[in-house]
């Protein structure tokens, strides 16, 4: 079953995690940001499951998740993004040298991308 | 003018992998559940399970934020047998002196299901070459114990680093059946000195969820916590679990979510 996910700011004080549960009937992914506010990741019409999240250096949270067979993502802005039209498993990094990149799985190999 | 700009451009960019475009990694190697972490400096660095036939742990580098890759290298040898899938893949960490950490749970003396043991290679080279794996759960210590014996056999872990080079892991550990069920275990490693297993959480009733993937993060000051899925009456919310002293103990778990998950399992 899907594995939570959770990130540390460098100085420990901000706490992100983000999870799938299906509270609702269906399978959805969950942000709890570092302010204790929590979000739904992607469409309210649409199952998301294993769900991946880094902070970045100004604290700011990045997460991706699987949905419509796709990788998406989260910005720190709130922006949501189809990262990928087709692929699994997603996972995110962020430096201040590349900003974020988001690595995932596809039927017969493994891809990677800048976001944005 | 047009062709010109796109011409040099083209110059600075390698070929096929403009800024956007996402990069396939190690295509010949057919290569399952990537892991990715960046250096410092910039250098990406990503781990999976693949190989031309023989499948193994390995590592490729890129030293241009992404868009291209050297050739990969072994960093954990299951002598061409690697598992895994669902989230039992491996996981890569960078230090501030750019030592590369890779982790995985893993059947090193090949042959067996998936899963077995909790394993650590470490390169001193950027990702070039990589040191023998150490094992980090300290449960059934001789290689030539039972897969079924081994603690970590679930084969699901996750792993973080420090920019000091101290090296984090929690995994799903059955160490305590059949009293118990999976608990999450965890330890340190520092410069392949493995700490000693800290049982980071053991739920009251049974089990934590015996099929999740536990996720780990550690801040600078080397205090790491854990989100996991829990087993109680019947569903499976996630909880989370920090350490205050370095990972040498844990507080009292405490759920993520408000109300039940509903997730049956």
């Amino acid at each position: 079953m899907d594995a939570p996910s959770v990130a540390v700011s460098h100085d420990g004080k901000k706490v992100a995690t983000a999870w799938m549960d299906q509270r609702t009937g269906e399978r959805a992914a969950y942000l709890l940001l570092p302010s204790g506010q929590e979000v739904r990741l992607g469409a309210a019409n649409a199952s998301q499951s294993h769900p991946n999240v880094t902070i970045d250096a100004e604290q700011g949270t990045w997460a991706v998740w699987e949905e419509r067979g796709g990788a998406w993502g989260r910005s720190p802005s709130g922006e949501v993004t189809q990262l990928a039209s087709a692929g699994q498993f997603p996972v995110v990094a962020w430096s201040e040298k590349t900003g974020a990149l988001v690595a995932w799985e596809v039927e017969g190999g493994a891809l990677l991308r800048r976001w944005p | 003018m047009m062709r010109t700009s796109l011409l040099a451009l083209g110059c600075l960019l390698p070929l096929g992998a403009l800024a956007d475009e996402p990069v396939r990694i190690a295509p010949s190697e057919r290569p399952i559940q990537p892991n990715l972490a960046i250096g410092a400096d910039g250098t990406v660095y990503l781990a999976y399970i693949g190989g031309d036939g023989a499948r193994d742990v390995r590592l490729v580098v890129s030293k241009d934020g992404g868009q291209t890759f050297g050739p990969s290298v072994v960093a954990i040898a299951v002598g061409g047998k690697a598992q895994g899938g669902r989230q039992r893949g491996p996981r890569v960490g960078v230090d501030d002196e750019g030592r590369v950490y890779v982790s995985a749970v893993q059947p090193i003396e090949q042959g067996e299901p998936r899963g077995g043991d909790v394993w650590l290679a470490t390169s001193a080279d950027g990702g070039a070459t990589f040191g023998p794996a150490v094992k980090v759960n300290d449960r059934a210590n001789a290689l030539d114990t039972p897969q079924s014996q081994r603690s970590a056999k679930e084969g699901m872990h996750w792993m973080a680093v420090t920019p000091q080079g101290e090296v984090h892991l929690a995994w799903l550990d059955d160490r305590l059946a059949p009293e118990k069920g999976q608990l999450i275990a965890y330890a340190k490693v520092d410069r392949d000195e493995v700490g000693k297993n800290v049982l980071a959480y053991v739920n009251p009733q049974k089990q934590v969820c015996p099929c999740c993937t536990p996720g780990l993060a550690v801040d600078r000051k080397g205090n790491p916590v854990i989100a996991f899925r829990n087993e109680l009456d019947g569903d499976h919310p996630v909880f989370l679990t920090r350490s205050t002293n370095k990972g040498k103990s844990f507080k009292a778990a405490r759920p993520v979510q408000r109300g039940r998950a509903g997730v049956k399992g």
